[in-house]
């Protein structure tokens, strides 16, 4: 596995994964591009992408302190990641953005916009866009309706046209970039993967910070590289799937890897939930093929009342596909939604036999110690101990 | 050329369509300097005025209780030209004939002034803006739309919609010196025509609500017209809105 | 002479209390459960009982052993920082002391945790079986929105009449929906009447005849307009006399910005008004707007409905919307109801308010009303105890010179 770590490609994308402003951005805004940062897995790079923006997904990346966001956010009582970004966001991280998209995914999420709006940090063009908490033929309408006036709102402060051609082309690079992130994914079935899920996380996530041609271009030399590895045996002591929001870092994965297991796949908001199947790529309407994805296909955010079937759905089939021996259920204190979502899956785990470890654990974590001890149990409990 | 002027045009689209359905007009051109107005009114205006909750029993007549309709919409524009100051327009039924009635209510305040600005228009917004200033009227306590009384007290007086504008008119302008002109409409003839109104009010509230928006974030903000017209994520009024602020920077209201 | 007030506020309270649980009896119809707030003239009109787990929760920590049941609620593992009231109401549903449903209807409704307390029942396996519902109720309030959410609850009809194989009777729906009307009509008189100075009448009332109205086993019965008729029309007599709250001499109007919760009103609140003469005049649940039902066609009496759920229903109007609207009410009410203050309850696990903290501080500080952001838990007196709220409570009246 040394391979990867010497790999240039590799190094780049985790450089990316690692940092928020990248020279890669840099880059693109002294030609004239534009990039527009978004929050929530629901958000439509496609549609930013038609509009000629380099999406990004907003992060709370290396952020030492929420100090100026508590005084928006009641600390104790809001998710940190939430308070980690919008701390970002005052103190200029993001300045390089030329609009952002906030997807109301929970409440506390949605209120990065109301605080941004009254905030001294300013952006050209600040946009709310909501994903219904239920699932039917009028919630795909609802969602539909609301790209439409995503578009029409970028289009007006713009002063572009966004045709449904364009969309058609960026849901199909899109659709490219996540067939090649399945294809990292499925390298990960073998016994000993080319690929650990720390290294995984960061090429999943530098996907979302860069310019999608580029991270495709990429991925194609990194998968070349990573097919051409020969993988040593390593004897894991078990194989590990991680659940819950966002997982944007490494710092779990770390963790389990550390002490000799891995994990080999996931269901978190920046990674698996976001390579999942593809948008429909032709037919009447590109709005309607990516508010079907984003409404019924997708294992959706556990706000919507009717997440749990599609969720579970996934977990099962990864747990077979993956040979997963356990799971590690984690998400951020204060998130409700994703703690219920975890609540009844363990029960449902528990009754097939498969082991599942809760942590509820802040965004940058300041115990890391206490987590590694649970893991370490936790390893212990599902390998007997013995080895 | 103010975007909220496409809607002084809708409004009169709706008075027209009323006359031509042969709804009753009765139209006021009264005095509009405040010096002179509140001689005319038959009821004390100002500071407290009506200091008291206008009970049920001591009502002679409500308006725009939400089961009978109700619909407001307050414009504000920069043409003083478009507004025939000290019109006041009653389509319907006065207060003297509505004794124990409860009566549609949709209530038209059209505001010109050449300097007006955002945070103005923020204030003129208010529902409650006159709250208990005139003797006799009480304004509930609902956001969104408009519901009051007027009391028996009052209407023995000599209450009526002309008496209702003309307070309105002199109420607004004392409190405001940039508002030059002011005209009033008042619909009482039927439900449906007071919802005539609705689609307009809805519009011109999602313009104020960016422009609030803007109130919020003004400050060392510049509105380039090219390249922002702010968060509005409306289609349907989104041009308005850019239009608003394009005109508002040309004229200096704001930065 | 037995005050009239306090025998309306008993007559509430127990046909409040007799909710508990779920239906009593096999005459109640058929049962459906929710995660929230329904449209209730629906199931009433409909004749099936309707039971609102929060709510169930919420005044499950309102019974003497209230800290046991949140600590149960706790142990049950959802979420260390959820609602107590929902942690009482997963209690309820996994220890099986819930009488079965024949539906389950969820919404998305105010909050994350009622959301939550949603996705467990429709995950709860021993009713896997049961038939259910799932409405999304969106974060805008417009009349796109209101005729959306007005034809998901046209859609809840059709799946109970599929569920149970009758038909809703539309003439009934809107009987229903007039007598409901009157109730609203009343609720809004007494509203009005709380802006007389001083306040004639324990402003508690106006929550108490909301939630009589909406939440109790006799909701939208004539009982209740009745209990509203008398509430007015002694309120409309104290308020000709010039007459306050029995034993107060209000001194100091307040808002409390959320609702109030298990404990707040018997202890911290009564002692405010009663010692400092410090009057809550105005909170989440009285502040409905309660607009009739538009009666004049199908169609209009459901996207009325809708709009009812999404604006007024109380806590869905604060914390479904944006900071803007919650920002315009509390000046809204601070104005109409001559608030000399407000504070800010921030209940623990209202992600919302929590995240809108600085605004609301900030806007107050600009119009220049005094507030305080409290940080409680309305449901668990153990977090902040009442005496802790009332001396920060009365500290915070003292600097601001109200006292
Ligand atoms: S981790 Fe949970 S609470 Fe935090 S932003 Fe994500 S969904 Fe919201
Ligand atoms: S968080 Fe608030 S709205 Fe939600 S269940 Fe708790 S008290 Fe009710």
């Amino acid at each position: 596995m040394d391979l990867i770590k010497n790999s240039e490609v590799f190094r780049k994308l985790s450089g990316i994964a690692g940092t928020i402003n990248n020279s890669g951005i840099e880059n693109l805004k002294k030609e004239g591009g534009k990039v527009a940062g978004y929050t929530c897995s629901f958000v439509p790079e496609e549609l930013l992408i038609a509009a000629g923006f380099m999406p990004f997904r907003i992060r709370g990346t290396g952020s030492k302190s929420a100090d100026l966001a508590n005084d928006y956010f009641q600390a104790a009582n809001i998710c940190s990641m939430v308070r980690h970004c919008f701390n970002h966001i005052l103190t200029g991280e993001y300045d390089f953005l030329d609009a952002a998209i906030i997807g109301g995914g929970c409440d506390a999420n949605r209120h990065i916009l109301d605080n941004w709006e009254k905030s001294d940090a300013k952006i050209p063009f600040l946009h709310r866009i909501f994903f219904p908490h239920a699932t039917g033929d009028l919630m795909v309408e609802y969602f539909r309706n609301q790209l439409a006036d995503m578009k029409a709102g970028i289009e007006k402060h713009f002063g572009i046209e966004v045709t449904d051609e364009k969309i058609w082309n960026a849901i199909k690079l899109c659709n490219e970039a996540r067939d090649l992130q399945k294809e990292l994914y499925s390298l990960r079935k073998a016994d000993n993967p080319p690929i650990t899920g720390a290294e995984t996380v960061d090429v999943i996530v530098a996907g979302n910070s860069m310019p999608k041609e580029e991270y495709i271009a990429d991925l194609k030399t990194l998968l070349n590289e990573l097919k051409n590895t020969k993988v040593e045996d390593k004897n894991y002591k078990a194989r590990l799937m991680i659940i819950g929001p966002c997982h944007d870092d490494t710092s779990m994965c770390d963790i389990i890897e550390g002490l000799g297991g891995i994990t080999v796949t996931d269901l978190t908001c920046f990674g698996a939930k976001i390579i999942y199947g593809r948008v429909k790529d032709s037919g009447a309407d590109p709005l309607q093929a990516i508010a079907e994805y984003q409404v019924q296909d997708r294992p959706f955010c556990p706000k919507n009342l009717g997440a749990h079937p599609i969720i579970s759905k996934t977990v099962f089939e990864n747990i077979k596909d993956y040979k997963v021996d356990g799971i590690i259920g984690q998400n951020m204190l204060c998130c409700d939604t994703w703690g219920g979502e975890l609540y009844i899956l363990n029960k449902e785990l528990k009754e097939a036999g498969i082991p599942m470890l809760r942590i509820e654990r802040e965004y940058i974590p300041d115990s890391l110690g206490q987590i590694q001890t649970r893991v370490q149990a936790f390893l212990e409990t599902i390998t007997g101990g013995t080895q | 050329m103010s975007a909220f002027d496409i809607y002084i045009k809708s409004i009169n689209d709706v008075l027209e369509e009323l006359k031509n359905s042969g709804r009753r007009i009765n139209v006021f051109n009264v005095p509009s300097s405040c010096s002179e107005l509140p001689r005319t009114i038959p009821v004390n205006i100002g500071g407290n005025a009506n200091p008291g909750i206008i009970l049920r029993q001591d009502t002679y007549v409500e308006l725009g209780n939400p089961e009978a309709g109700s619909s407001a919409i307050m414009i504000s524009t920069n043409e003083t030209g478009l507004i025939n100051d000290g019109r006041i327009t009653l389509i319907g039924p006065d207060i003297p004939e509505s004794a124990d009635k409860s009566l549609p209510f949709g209530q038209v305040i059209l505001i010109g002034g050449a300097s007006l600005d955002d945070k103005e228009h923020e204030t003129l917004q208010q529902p409650g803006f006159v709250g208990d200033k005139i003797e006799g009227y009480m304004i509930r306590s609902l956001p969104q739309n408009i519901w009051s009384r007027i009391s028996k007290d009052g209407a023995a007086k000599g209450f009526n919609f002309e008496c209702l504008g003309k307070a309105l008119i002199y109420l607004y302008k004392s409190e405001n010196p940039k508002i030059e002109s002011m005209e009033i409409i008042f619909i009482t003839s039927a439900k449906d025509d007071v919802k005539l109104l609705d689609n307009i009010s809805e519009q011109v509230r999602k313009i104020s609500k960016e422009i609030t928006k803007e109130n919020w974030k003004i400050k060392g903000y510049d509105i380039d017209c090219e390249l922002d017209c702010s968060s509005c994520g409306d289609k349907s009024v989104c041009d308005d809105i850019r239009d608003v602020l394009k005109s508002r920077k040309k004229k200096g209201l704001v930065k | 002479m037995i005050n009239i007030y306090s025998q309306l506020m008993s007559a509430a309270n127990k046909s409040l209390f007799g909710l508990t649980l779920g239906p009593q009896n096999e005459s109640d119809g058929p049962f459906i459960m929710g995660n929230g707030d329904f449209f209730i003239e629906i199931p009433v009109a409909f004749g099936c009982s309707f039971s609102d787990l929060t709510l169930t929760g919420a005044m499950g920590t309102g019974l003497p052993n209230a800290a046991e049941l949140i600590d149960k609620g706790t142990e049950v593992g959802v979420e260390s920082r959820l609602c107590n009231a929902i942690k009482v109401a997963t209690y309820y549903l996994e220890a099986g002391l819930l009488k079965t449903p024949d539906m389950i209807i969820t919404t998305n409704s105010c909050c994350d945790a009622m959301d939550t307390l949603g996705n467990l029942l429709n995950g709860y396996k021993p009713w896997a079986h049961i038939p259910r519902f799932n409405m999304h109720a969106p974060h805008s309030y417009d009349d796109a929105s209101y005729e959306y959410m007005g034809k998901q609850l046209r859609q809840a009809v059709k799946f109970m009449e599929d569920v149970t194989g009758r038909k809703m009777d539309m003439d009934r729906l809107r009987e229903v929906c007039i007598e409901s009307n009157k109730q609203c009509q009343l609720l809004l008189e007494f509203q009005e009447l709380k802006k007389a100075k001083p306040c004639p009448a324990e402003p508690d009332l106006a929550r108490e005849g909301a939630e009589f109205k909406n939440w109790s086993k006799d909701r939208i019965s004539p009982q209740v307009t009745e209990w509203l008729e008398i509430l007015v029309k002694e309120t409309e007599k104290q308020v000709k006399e010039k007459k306050g709250i029995e034993g107060v001499d209000e001194k100091i109007r307040f808002l409390w910005q959320d609702l109030a919760g298990s404990w707040a009103s018997g202890t911290v609140l009564a002692r405010l008004q009663k010692e400092l003469g410090a009057v809550c005049v105005m909170d989440y649940v009285s502040f409905g707007t309660w607009t009739p039902v538009d009666l004049s066609s199908e169609e209009a009496m459901f996207t009325s409905f809708g709009k009812r759920f999404l604006l007024e229903d109380p806590m869905n109007r604060q914390a479904l919307h944006t900071t803007d609207l919650f920002c315009n009410d509390i000046l809204q009410i601070v104005k109409d109801f001559s608030c000399d203050a407000v504070i800010l309850p921030a209940h623990i696990a209202h992600r919302d308010t929590n995240s809108r903290i600085k605004v609301v501080r900030d806007m107050c500080h600009e119009k220049g009303i005094p507030c305080l952001v409290l940080g409680i838990d309305i449901w668990d007196k153990r977090y902040m105890t009442p005496d802790v709220a009332f001396d920060r409570m009365k500290t915070f009246f003292e600097i601001s010179g109200l006292l």
